[in-house]
């Protein structure tokens, strides 16, 4: 039974592992303590409710208006560009929020270019002027906003690209005009898809941390860490997690139904070039403009601003530097190598047994990816430091010295932590491959005399190898790029580059925050480029 | 049913076999022997379970009862199974399945990692010839076309000789043309190569080519292990002779040990039907059975008509109420509603 099952079970015990950290928050939804939120409410709650709620309004109305005409535009009309411009406009995604804000930031205060070039050719002073504050709600929607809308792109672009052409050629035949045709029936068929890229852009939005603390917006992310840090109130942080809990969940719930419609709308057929609409002359100038905003605010100028910065104007690189991209790297490596190790023994675990339970566990594993990381660390804070407490009683009562806080307190928190977060993400690479490996390549290989193990060398491993190097290579970046719950759980004096960025930002260090920085972007170009050609493969030629 | 077969002869023996996932039972005490050099086959409706007893050959389902051997040697006994590496039993997939991060060679040679390399060389050579893909030694299976890679998947299965070949809806996923060529062709390369295989199929034109004998199974069960001939002249029992060709079955009185009295006339056979005197049947009769002469006694209304090129198939209405199929010259083109002379040419009756 046992040896049948062993992987099943196996694979049931990992999830659920992997669903602590949700199931100790939510717990503190149930269990809420009366007095603590009557507290909360009448202090910050309503503060942290309202800007939550207006930056995933902004947010949400940024992504649209510039992912949905850009994918709109480089799928369905043909003008000067547009090749490259369909996968340069996926580059701002490389750039996290908060490095964007940083530089921005250095860009347009009071010191920066753009306000002593204003007042070098106006003759204004100090306050004689009025400036546009970065550092603001409405700053952090902008910012957010230009970094975010790739997810909109990437599933607008998708969905236009996969609709039928005969769809389209049916409007016409009934009297409608291409354009109408296409406004009128494209984008309503898109809109699952539309919706499922804005969801995960609010995901995305909620789960900010860098961005809103160095704007000084209050929201659930900074009141957890104000909370946990400023108070070392835990049960309270807790009980803020779970109120954005509720939020994510309501997310995550609106992007698995648009993505079952999205699904059930596509078709078999899809476009050829020769469908595209040609645009010329001043139609085909504001097409490219439409397409380079984005580009230009999202990608160009702060990546190009950090280079500079780096290259011209920061301190020298230091051993200092060596070490934390060492440490980072070794971190994102060991975080990638588990989390992939696990993705595939779960994956075969489906594979060889697709019953149920295991299914329902790793639907339910996916959800790590939407939790915001602070959330998660929280998460994994409470269950380690309690187990922790536990074993250093255990020790004391033996009389022996304490071993201090050897989960909480080490890497293990941390990896655990990426774990949680990042195993969708392998597990979906992972999944994908096998899927291409049918059941009968592996019953043909056994008709011809060779065993189980011969089978997985001779076959699964070149044929998954691919897959498996991108979930490394996924999870590896999204953990360079991870920034709260590596401040939470980080051991004590362990720095990564993200956190040191943060660090130097929020001593107004910013010119010294861009080697970090534009080496986080660097490293977060590949998976925008392999996203990039795994579309490319899906695209009629 | 029941048979017994004399097992010297044979050369694949299932005994009895029956096989389920969980409490439910896909296959039911099913027993069927294929001969030295035969090619059998299993056909029937899908979900039958024809695929599924396939695949306890193979050895990748096991046996609930019942037993499964190969020239004498057992390969699964109740819940004795032995591996399916080490059975020797060829499979085609209806998927081709070859490895597509191989070359053709690559995959053919893959069930031949026991042989001397020089053997190796040789045997691809000589299999890739015999399937008509000499030359394609270095191209990859997506570089193929569909009838391509399933040759090169039937060499694959051959290439380490094994003793019996399990071929699983090889052919559904080409086209008809395709199939019409590739089948015979298929038979022909089994028989040269002295393999003897067993085929499944719901295509029984595929059967009939291909097969020597073929098991009409339905719902788990043989419902009859004969000839293509028998099967199609002789069913046993109501299902095979519906699930195979076309045809009508008529309500009859049996009037003799030879003979029916039928809404049509009085029918004869040239041997006994089994059937005593006095009896209500009913009749079988297939469009071949009902010839199409101007100036017959019998006649019928058309009521729809098939032009298939070589011949045109009426449905006509006869004796009032009882509709039959009748196969017509290719010239004899009739309209709807016309009455047309038909002549009955039984040697035989189906009585059920």
């Amino acid at each position: 039974m046992l040896k049948r099952h062993g992987l099943s079970v196996f694979a049931v015990t990992v999830a659920a592992l992997l669903m602590l950290p949700v199931l100790v928050i939510l717990s503190y939804l149930i269990k809420a303590d009366g007095a603590l939120w009557q507290h909360m409410f009448e202090t910050v709650l309503n503060d942290y409710l309202i800007n939550s709620l207006l930056l995933l309004l902004g947010v949400g109305s940024g992504v649209l208006l510039l992912g949905v005409p850009t994918a709109w535009l480089t799928s369905m009309c043909d003008f000067p560009g547009r090749r490259w411009l369909s996968w340069a406009l996926l580059l701002p995604l490389a750039v996290p929020a908060y490095i964007i804000a940083y530089t921005y930031t250095g860009l347009l205060d009071f010191a920066g270019p753009v306000q002593t070039w204003i007042r070098d050719i106006t003759g204004l002073g100090y306050g004689d002027y009025w400036f546009f504050e970065i550092r603001s709600l409405g700053g952090a929607i902008v910012m957010m906003s230009l970094v975010l809308y790739p997810y909109v792109y990437l599933m607008a672009r998708a969905a236009f690209l996969e609709q039928s052409v005969s769809s389209i050629e049916v409007g016409c035949s009934l009297g409608y005009s291409r354009w109408r045709a296409l406004w009128s029936l494209a984008l309503p068929m898109a809109r699952p898809a539309i919706v499922a890229g804005l969801s995960l852009a609010l995901m995305e939005t909620l789960a900010d941390y860098g961005t809103v603390q160095y704007f000084g917006v209050s929201t659930f992310t900074t009141g957890i860490f104000r909370t946990f840090y400023g108070y070392g109130d835990t049960a309270a942080a807790a009980q803020l997690a779970a109120s954005l809990l509720a939020f994510v969940i309501l997310l995550v719930m609106l992007e698995r139904y648009s993505r079952r419609r999205a699904r059930y709308h596509s078709a078999a057929e899809s476009r050829a070039r020769a469908d595209l609409i040609p645009l010329t002359g001043s139609k085909a100038f504001l097409a490219l403009m439409i397409c380079l905003v984005p580009l230009g605010f999202g990608f160009v100028i702060p990546a190009g601003q950090l280079l500079w910065w780096a290259v011209f104007e920061a301190e020298p690189l230091g051993w200092e530097f060596v070490n934390l991209a060492w440490n980072s790297f070794c971190l994102a490596f060991l975080a990638a190598l588990v989390a992939v190790t696990l993705a595939i023994l779960l994956a075969y675990a489906q594979r060889a047994r697709p019953i149920k339970p295991v299914r329902g566990v790793l639907a339910m594993s996916g959800f790590g990816y939407a939790l915001p990381g602070t959330i998660i660390a929280i998460g994994v804070l409470i269950p380690l430091a309690w187990i922790d407490h536990r074993i250093i009683a255990l020790f004391e009562g033996w009389g022996w010295d304490s071993p201090g806080l050897i989960l909480s307190g080490s890497l293990i928190a941390l990896l655990f932590a990426y774990t949680v977060r990042f195993l969708a993400v392998a597990l979906g690479s992972v999944q994908a491959g096998l899927e291409k490996i049918k059941p009968s390549l592996d019953y043909a290989g056994r008709s011809m005399g060779h065993s189980p193990l011969a089978i997985l060398r001779k076959i699964h491993v070149p044929l998954m190898r691919s897959s498996v190097l991108t979930a490394v290579l996924i999870v590896f970046v999204d953990v360079l790029k991870e920034l709260p719950a590596t401040l939470i759980l980080r051991p004590f004096n362990f720095n990564t580059m993200a956190v040191r960025a943060y660090e130097l930002a929020s001593d107004e260090r910013l010119v010294d925050a861009a080697p970090a920085s534009i080496m986080i972007v660097l490293v977060g170009l590949i998976p925008v480029l392999l996203l990039h050609t795994s579309i490319a493969r899906r695209r009629p030629q | 049913m029941t048979m017994t077969f004399d097992n010297s002869k044979q050369h694949l023996l299932i005994d009895k076999a029956t096989i389920a996932y969980g409490s439910q039972a896909i296959v039911h005490d099913v027993s069927l022997a294929v001969g030295v050099g035969e090619i059998g086959c299993l056909l029937g409706p899908s979900g039958c379970g024809k695929s599924t007893l396939l695949r306890a050959i193979a050895g990748f389902v096991p046996l609930q009862s019942g037993s499964i051997s190969l020239s004498g040697k057992t390969l699964a006994k109740d819940d004795f199974c032995l591996a399916a590496e080490t059975r020797n039993v060829g499979m085609v997939f209806q998927d081709v399945a070859l490895f597509p991060h191989m070359t053709i060679t690559a995959n053919v040679a893959f069930g031949l990692q026991h042989w001397p390399k020089s053997e190796q060389v040789q045997r691809v050579e000589e299999l890739l010839d015999l399937v008509g893909l000499g030359g394609y030694q270095e191209r990859y299976p997506h570089a193929l076309s569909g009838g391509q890679q399933q040759r090169v998947a039937l060499a694959r299965a051959m290439a380490p000789k094994p003793s019996l070949l399990l071929l699983d809806e090889p052919f559904s996923g080409l086209d008809a043309m395709l199939r019409e060529e590739l089948v015979p062709e298929v038979g022909a390369i089994l028989r040269q190569e002295q393999i003897p295989g067993l085929l499944v199929t719901h295509d029984q034109t595929e059967a009939f080519t291909m097969a020597d004998h073929v098991a009409v199974m339905n719902q788990g069960r043989i419902e009859q292990w004969d000839t293509a001939y028998n099967i199609y002249h002789k069913p046993d029992g109501r299902f095979v002779a519906d699930f195979i060709g076309e045809g009508d079955f008529l309500a009859c009185k049996v009037a003799s040990d030879t003979c029916v009295e039928s809404p049509i006339g009085h029918l004869c056979s040239d041997r006994p039907h089994g059937f005593s005197a006095g009896q209500q049947a009913e009749v079988f009769i297939r469009p071949d059975d009902v010839l199409h002469l101007d100036d017959s006694a019998i006649t019928g209304r058309i009521v729809s008509k098939r032009f298939r090129g070589t011949h045109f198939l009426y449905r006509v209405l006869v004796a009032g109420n009882q509709t039959l199929s009748c196969f017509a010259d290719s010239h004899h083109n009739h309209e709807i509603g016309e009455e047309i002379g038909i002549k009955l040419s039984l040697d035989h009756l189906m009585l059920f």
